[in-house]
């Protein structure tokens, strides 16, 4: 505990929790004039005009909210899936290989390759053009994750429970899926995040016309509107931020 | 087989689970990369002429490119460089505190930000009017808002290093942290002092090695992430040398035609790039396991 | 007669691991086999429990083939030297496992699973994970989650191979105390000279893919392949 009042230890600190600060600070702010340290006033204007959509920043939360489950859901379950049925095949250590590609690729760049079929396909701009774009990321990146479950261990516990007497949705349901569980609430809180947190994509894709929160902060941005911009970061990583302390205490102590 | 099904592995089930990985992974790759060498190539495209190399002589003679490819790695090796420093420096100060005791949490919360956001912040506390020029100002270090030197939006790049510094620090703080737990490092230390050696030397010699031996395959990683960075270019970045997924952007996003094929060229460029340091990834990895 | 294995042989890739094996079973006896790792006794047995198929050959299961029977109904439990208890559930689900999968009712379960920790000591224990035990006790819980379906037939593959020597004293002791119990029939496979003299009604001895089961433990003890006689030897040479 002595080295927390290190001063080193005190500068992360301050550094660390100071974006999330100055950021709340900005999205309450009245004006805030050079060379002023703090603004001229508060007001929680911003704030309440959430309620009244101001700006379409509830919409935009909607939308990354809607987003994110779906396609953490779907690249959950198809993670789990897929990296079984990989860790099965002879060529399992190239096909493995293979997940690094669409992950290791900026997403902007690989979103403007993949943008002829998505106009092709009428797509671009869409909802779901969207979720299909982000899922080509984050299935890689749950099959990457997930094959790690498919070891000696967990064969040998669908044996002891077929041996037991349970039949295939038995052994599902029973064994493999609560046995993964942690690792696929893992999987589906890192996915959120992704998606959550992806501007590229979701800009090259959507044309505009998919307004995520993260396209959002981007508009208020380059509109020189730093308050608005603030708020609609505010909201942006305030559920993160939750997120990461509930993972923290329920899936990561399990782990250790 | 009856027996086999009762187990799972169906042949059919599998079968399907690798057709979904080549439909769902392979085939947008594959299918990206291929359309990407006929568009560069003229093969396809609204300005489609046949076989050409033009665009890609035009591309090669220009020095933006290069310039690019090469900021982008400066980039990248700065941000990656300094990162690595602090959080090594910072383990070895403050060993599994990191990772184990209650205030771990603030450690962690930069991972909470999108890399968009952080740019903003970093563009609310660098630039001329922000948090730092006004403190320097209140303590009388700066009279007016010119002596504060650029630091967003600037030549080197200072403002991005700065951002990818501030997100990669926590990362491989946490990261290195956990590796030192799980390899006892510490009780590998303690034989080393019992022996007689010196704190220096033992963070030289052993403390400093293993670590970056374990990390090397998510360091190479997040170089490549760094490499091909986008919001904090964006936002932070200057209209010359542009990062290299900033320049492509601008490249197939423009109303220019003749700019289309030219980034779809750039963009194979920098897919050979990945891959070529992909196959590094691999190599290692591979090492790692035998 | 309980089991009757006729003629089973196994290829794997090219490698032939098992050739031409029979053996017999009586209900409530244990026939112990030696071998060395590697002799393909571990795939004899995963072919008895359904988890492995056969190239040719019958299995047997009083009187009824059951040769493509799948394992989830043939009941029959293979034990190896892993525990391999489920890690999400405590000792008392552990247990409960094979009666929960027959939606067999509440009162039941208690009534039965309790009866088996008493027997297996390890009443004081049930609320635990399986993290937080020992090795002996895992192996123990293994038993309990084993005889509450009342399997006609166990296999055991070097089930005490992981534990320290006075574990495995304990543990064979207590093996012959329920094996009686629960009126028992199993196959218990071992490299352990001892153990498979001590455990057996019968005895077999099994090498690259081949077995040998013998009349008696004397002809067990008089062949010399088994090392049985070298043992003897030894200790009186001490």
């Amino acid at each position: 505990m002595k080295h927390l009042k290190h001063p080193i230890a005190i500068f992360a600190f301050l550094a660390f929790t100071m974006p999330f600060v100055l950021l709340f600070v900005l999205s309450i702010a009245n004006g805030w004039n050079f060379p002023k340290l703090l603004p001229s006033g508060y007001s929680t204007k911003r704030w309440s005009g959430l309620s009244e959509n101001t700006g379409g920043l509830l919409q935009s939360l909607q939308l990354s909210c809607m987003i994110g489950l779906i396609v953490a859901t779907f690249s959950t379950i198809t993670g789990f899936t897929i990296s079984r049925s990989i860790s099965l095949h002879s060529k399992r250590k190239y096909l493995l290989f293979a997940c690094y590609f669409p992950l290791a690729l900026s997403p902007v760049i690989y979103s403007l390759l993949l943008n002829h079929f998505f106009i092709l396909f009428n797509l671009s701009g869409t909802f779901i053009g969207i979720v299909i774009a982000q899922l080509i990321i984050t299935i890689p990146f749950g099959i990457l994750l997930l094959s790690s479950l498919w070891n000696e261990n967990m064969y040998s516990l669908e044996q002891v429970s077929a041996t037991l007497g349970s039949n295939l949705r038995q052994t599902f349901f029973r064994v493999l899926l609560p046995v993964a569980m942690p690792q696929l609430l893992v999987c589906f809180f890192q996915i959120f995040l992704i998606s959550w947190f992806e501007y590229g994509l979701t800009t090259i894709i959507g044309v505009g016309k998919v307004q995520t929160l993260t396209l959002k902060v981007y508009q208020y941005i380059g509109e020189a509107n730093i308050f608005y911009a603030a708020l609609s970061s505010c909201i942006l990583i305030f559920p993160p931020a939750i997120f990461l302390w509930l993972n923290k205490r329920f899936v990561f102590s399990k782990f250790n | 087989m009856t027996l086999e099904n009762m187990l799972f592995n169906n042949k059919i089930v599998n079968r399907s689970g690798i057709i979904c990985f080549m439909l769902l992974v392979v085939l947008p790759f594959a299918g990206s990369l291929i359309y990407a060498i006929l568009y560069a190539f003229g093969l396809t495209g609204i300005l489609s002429i046949g076989f050409t190399t033009t665009h890609v002589s035009g591309m090669l003679q220009n020095p933006e490119m290069f310039f690019s490819l090469g900021y982008s790695f400066y980039i990248a090796f700065c941000s990656i460089l300094l990162a690595l420093i602090l959080s090594l420096s910072g383990v070895l100060l403050f060993k599994t505190t990191i990772s184990k005791s209650k205030w771990s949490f603030f450690s962690y919360l930069p991972l909470a930000l999108p890399a968009i956001v952080t740019a903003f912040v970093s563009l609310q506390v660098f630039n001329k009017t922000g948090v730092l020029s006004r403190v320097l100002y209140q303590i009388n270090i700066i009279k007016n808002l010119n002596q504060f030197p650029d630091i967003v939006n600037d030549k080197f790049g200072i403002g991005i290093i700065l951002t990818h510094v501030f997100m990669a620090t926590p990362f491989f703080l946490i990261f290195f942290s956990n590796i030192y737990e799980a390899e006892n490092v510490k009780a590998l230390s303690n034989v080393a002092k019992s022996l007689g050696a010196l704190s220096t030397k033992i963070a030289k010699t052993i403390v400093i090695p293993i670590l970056l031996k374990k990390g090397l395959n998510t360091i190479l990683l997040y170089f490549i992430f760094v490499f091909g960075s986008y919001e904090i270019p964006l936002i932070l970045g200057q209209q010359s040398p542009q990062m290299i997924s900033v320049l492509i952007v601008r490249k197939m996003q423009r109303y220019n035609l003749m700019d289309i094929p030219q980034g779809y060229f750039l963009s194979i460029v920098y897919l050979l790039a990945v891959i070529l340091l992909l196959a590094v990834f691999l190599k290692s990895k591979n090492q790692a396991i035998s | 007669m309980l089991l009757n294995i006729q003629h089973i042989s196994k290829t794997f890739s090219t490698e032939l691991v098992l050739e031409d094996i029979s053996l017999t079973l009586k209900e409530k006896h244990t026939l112990s086999i030696l071998g060395k790792s590697g002799c393909g006794k571990s795939t004899l047995l995963k072919i008895i429990a359904g988890l492995v198929l056969q190239d040719n050959g019958n299995i047997l299961l009083n009187g009824k083939n059951i040769n493509i029977l799948p394992a989830n109904l043939r009941h029959i439990i293979y034990m190896s030297q892993e525990p391999l208890l489920f890690p999400h559930l405590n000792v008392f689900e552990n247990i409960a496992f094979g009666l929960r999968i027959k939606k067999e009712k509440k009162p039941i379960i208690e009534e039965k699973v309790n009866q088996l920790l008493v027997s297996l000591g390890l009443q004081s224990h049930q609320k635990k994970m399986p993290h937080q035990l020992s090795g002996g006790q895992k192996q123990r819980v293994n038993f309990g989650r084993s005889l509450i379906i009342n399997p006609p037939l166990l296999l055991l593959d070097e089930p005490f191979g992981n534990l320290d020597t006075q574990t495995r004293a304990e543990m064979q002791q207590l093996f012959k105390k329920v094996s009686g119990e629960f009126n028992i029939s199993s196959i218990f496979v071992t490299h352990d000279i001892k153990e498979a003299l001590l455990m057996g009604d019968d005895i077999g001895y099994m090498n690259a893919g081949q077995l040998i089961i013998y009349d008696n433990k004397k002809s067990f003890i008089a062949d010399s392949i088994t090392g049985a006689q070298q043992e003897i030897t030894f200790w009186q040479n001490l």
